[in-house]
């Protein structure tokens, strides 16, 4: 099943390795002949980032799987980078954990190296951390064919520099990711998600705001103008909210009555649970609704900057979404995405460019601490075997 | 006083580059915020570990981003190491001054910048201390919330160089969970932006890089944190049991049960004893282990999440469970907790402060060794840990008027750090690496690992001078003695962790 940014490039040459050793042997190989080598998991998010127009070589972790060390009272795993979220997923669910940070594309094939690379969480991330807050520990193939290692398999480490952050959003430009360990939670007994319908973007940043300020702590708070997300009641022509809460059964009914004086007297509403419940929670985590046209820009953004930022988006008639009560967003537009980098600049959001953005930037408008990327890139590649240019100046 | 290691009679070289860096500073300061006579320097000279003295060449009081710079685009040019300093509270020896090296204090840095209670954010200056973060916005139902036990003294910036922790990171993670944009003044002097106000940012996470760096990738000067609606609900328990190895196993069950509890502490018998002797918190008299739990959140989830708790501690074999009626009542609870440290002050003259991290299923383990290095080396070990995360926190009793007690006490610290890196676990949870571990790096970090770390240091500070001698064992400075407590934490205003 693809994903709104699936592996295309069926024109350059793959290498699978079947080990770390071979990882390393492909990597010295490649510094040696002066070759780039771009990272490849399963595949799910491609299109982030620059695409090559040197000589390159994929390198597939395809074959570096499997769940090293899981112990669930430890509440940390230790896996091979090119393990399938999947497969991870199901071991954890059977011992009733999982990844609170809601990773995408995990039945799309995604896999754990990747979606450490990529920078990317899903919805319910908001209320236990994202990605970054449960990365504890990575080893990588250096640029010198050297196995590294950062950070550990404990939860709580403050020895050397804290490696596994940094290599969330580096898409492979620091160096190839062969093991990882995580930190989970255990998974909630129960959800429920009231659905309610606020007629403008301003209503919707009031709403998200007052529910990010609420020590109710919901766990995903998405939001978008009618119409974008199929098969959801109509609430009005206007936007639909989404809130979903977790915990223990018996607490959900009385946060649900509290979150709905949160919203203005009057606001339609309706609960969700079950099958349906879980399919808008993935397709709003899979991102379906973006289509395969379009130019695609994931946001980031201060919540109290949605409302201002949804009549820009609009005037260029985007199609969207906002996330994590505001935080972020995605939105897709036809055209060359750069148009948008001064309307961006002026509210103070940024947006990644994870399709369609041609040979423009990659991050719009461009990063303030890339000086400080130069130097991150100097010392993890000074060889520039990891693709340079492909993203974000690394 | 402390004995200061700086030689009596300084290489005219080294006289003209102090000449030099002087004439620079005063381009750039007030000669009032200069500081040069090792009088006035005296107070610097140590931080939270006692045992090391140093003194700088000189301190400088800057209050802009922009002095940072140009003090650290001087020392650059003159070659001349330098070190930020918050408040001095470094557990580690991370804020030990560099002989013959400038020392940027900045307890004039102490500004809340932006208090922006729609977003959830604040920006403050580094030398904003902690606590002052969660009362400036107290009464908007909002908090800040690593807490390290030093947190009415320790500075922000501080906690960023350490990824300081505190009792409740189980649940909400440490410092480095809570900051998500900075202004930072790179080694050279350059000044970068990095991330922002929202909970997620694009490229890789350079946030995550700089905290926890111990000051050696330069010096933020302006740091957004995150904020959070204080829990509506809290509720805590006491557990007691009849042995240490009940306690730890009941952090197991705990876990096993599926709650999410935002603090797991566990204090031995010989803690017990000394927190009682200092602030009499009123502990069960008979208990050999205490064990700690604290649940937030919504009041109607956490009400049954309570029940499991107290179910859960009762079929672990727990011989006593107190649950506070009152505010009052758990503070005192928690009072006894925070001041153990300090505490231990009572039943022994000297003491050192160990900070190492094990699987939680090898907690037992990892006090049967303890317990056994105890008796081989004859020296009493309390321990006090964040058991939820492993966090260990063993406390090495010893008497420094007895020869040969201190290099002892100080193998049995490094033995202990030893196992919690056989034990799968790491050198250090909080207190970061500073001087104190800098022996131990090696033995967590492999050859490649460390060439990495170095490889980053080189590329940042070319010259190796942003908090040289610290974190990356290069140029360890030489160790002196006696070990002690800090001035202020024998006054009880600090306490260790």
């Amino acid at each position: 099943m693809p994903t709104p940014f699936t592996y295309t490039r069926s024109d350059l040459p793959t290498t699978t390795p079947q080990s770390v050793a071979e990882t390393a042997s492909v990597i010295r190989e490649a510094a040696t002949a002066g070759r780039a080598v771009l990272i490849r998991g399963g595949g799910t998010k491609w299109s982030l980032g620059h695409q090559p127009k040197q000589e390159a070589v994929v390198l597939c972790t395809g074959s570096l799987t499997g769940i090293i060390e899981y112990e669930p009272g430890e509440l940390t795993f230790t896996a091979r980078a090119g393990t399938p979220l999947v497969e991870v997923e199901s071991a954890l669910a059977a011992n009733g954990q999982y990844l609170p940070f809601d990773p995408p594309f995990a039945s799309a094939g995604a896999t754990l190296g990747g979606t450490i690379a990529a920078g990317l969480s899903g919805p319910r991330r908001m209320r236990y951390g994202g990605l970054r807050d449960f990365v504890i520990g990575v080893e990588f193939v250096s640029a010198d064919g050297l196995t590294v290692h950062g950070g550990g398999k404990v939860v709580k480490n403050a020895a050397g520099y804290d490696l596994p952050k940094l290599f969330c959003g580096s898409l492979g430009t620091l160096g190839v990711l062969t093991q990882v360990s995580f930190k989970v939670f255990p998974m909630p007994q129960a959800h429920r998600t009231l659905l309610a319908g606020l007629d403008s973007a301003p209503a919707v940043q009031s709403a998200l705001l007052a529910i990010q300020r609420s020590p109710l702590e919901v766990s995903a708070a998405d939001a978008w103008p009618a119409g974008v997300i199929a098969d959801i009641p109509d609430l009005g022509k206007g936007y639909v909210l989404a809130v979903q809460m977790d915990g223990v059964e018996p607490s959900l009914s009385p946060r649900l009555d509290r979150l709905r004086g949160l919203l203005p007297s009057g606001t339609p509403t309706a609960l969700l649970e079950g099958d349906p419940e879980s399919a808008l929670w993935s397709a709003l985590r899979d991102v379906a609704w973006l289509g395969e046209s379009g130019a695609v820009l994931r946001l980031y953004l201060p919540p109290n900057r949605l409302a201002d930022l949804d009549a820009r988006l609009q005037e260029f008639a985007a199609r969207r979404v906002y996330s994590i009560a505001g935080n972020a967003g995605w939105a897709v537009l036809s055209g060359d995405p750069a148009r948008l980098a001064p309307a961006l600049e002026k509210l103070g959001v940024r947006a990644s460019v994870w399709r369609g953005g041609g040979d423009g930037a990659e991050i719009l408008p461009a990063l303030p601490g890339s000086a400080l990327v130069k130097r991150i890139k100097r010392a993890f590649d000074p060889r520039e075997v990891f693709y340079p240019g492909r993203f974000a100046a690394g | 006083m402390a004995q200061s290691v700086q030689p009596l009679v300084k290489p005219a070289e080294q006289l003209a580059k102090r000449d030099a860096l002087l004439a620079r500073l005063r381009t750039i300061y007030d000669s009032k915020e200069i500081l040069t006579e090792s009088a006035q320097l005296a107070p610097f000279e140590s931080d939270a570990l006692t045992a090391f003295h140093e003194t700088a060449l000189a301190a400088v009081f800057p209050r802009t981003t922009e002095e940072i710079a140009a003090t650290v685009r001087a020392c650059y040019e003159l070659d001349v190491p330098f070190l930020a300093r918050g408040s001095g509270t470094s557990l580690s020896g991370g804020s030990l001054p560099i002989p013959g090296g400038l020392l940027i204090v900045l307890s004039k840095m102490n500004k809340i910048l932006e208090i922006d209670l729609e977003n959830l954010r604040m920006v403050v200056q580094p030398g904003v201390v902690n606590i002052w973060v969660s009362r400036e916005v107290a009464a908007h139902g909002l908090y800040y919330s690593p807490d390290p036990s030093s947190q009415i003294v320790c500075t922000i910036g501080g906690n960023i160089a350490f990824n300081s922790g505190g009792a409740h990171c189980l649940k909400y993670g440490m410092t480095s969970n809570h900051i998500l944009g900075m202004k930072v003044v790179l080694p050279d002097g350059e000044i970068v932006d990095i991330g922002g106000k929202s909970l997620e940012s694009p490229g890789m996470d350079l946030c995550g890089l700089m905290v926890g760096s111990e000051g050696l990738l330069g010096i933020a000067t302006e740091i957004t944190l995150r904020l959070m609606p204080k829990p509506e609900s809290v509720k805590t328990v006491l557990a007691s049991y009849d042995q240490l190895e009940k306690a730890g196993q009941a952090v197991g069950d705990v876990i096993g049960s599926g709650l999410l509890p935002v603090a797991l502490e566990i204090m031995d018998r010989l803690a017990i004893d000394a927190a009682e002797a200092a602030v009499h918190a009123g502990y069960p008299p008979d208990a050999q282990a205490l064990l700690i739990v604290e649940l937030d959140g919504p009041a109607a989830e956490v009400a049954p999440q309570f029940e499991t708790l107290i179910e859960t501690l009762r079929r672990s074999g727990a011989s006593k469970l107190v649950i506070p009626a009152t505010e009052a009542e758990r503070a005192r609870i928690w009072k006894g907790r925070k001041a153990a440290f300090s505490a231990v002050g009572r039943i022994s003259p000297d003491y050192l402060v160990q900070d190492g991290v094990v699987p939680r299923n090898k907690l037992g383990r990892a006090l049967r060794e303890i317990e056994r290095l105890s008796q081989v080396y004859g020296l009493r070990v309390a321990n006090v840990f964040h058991a939820g995360d492993g966090n260990l926190h063993p406390l090495v009793l010893f008497d420094n008027r007895v020869p040969g007690q201190l290099q002892k006490a100080e193998q049995l610290a490094g033995e202990i750090l030893k196992m919690c890196v056989d034990l799968g676990g790491s050198i250090t949870g909080e207190h970061g690496i500073g001087v104190e571990k800098l022996p131990y790096m090696t033995y967590q970090f492999d050859e490649s690992d460390m060439s990495m770390m170095y490889a980053i240091r080189n590329s940042f500070d070319p010259k190796g001078l942003s908090n040289r001698g610290k974190m990356l064992p290069s140029q360890n400075p030489e160790r002196p003695s006696p070990h002690g407590p800090h001035p202020l934490e024998r006054e009880g205003v600090i306490q260790r962790f």
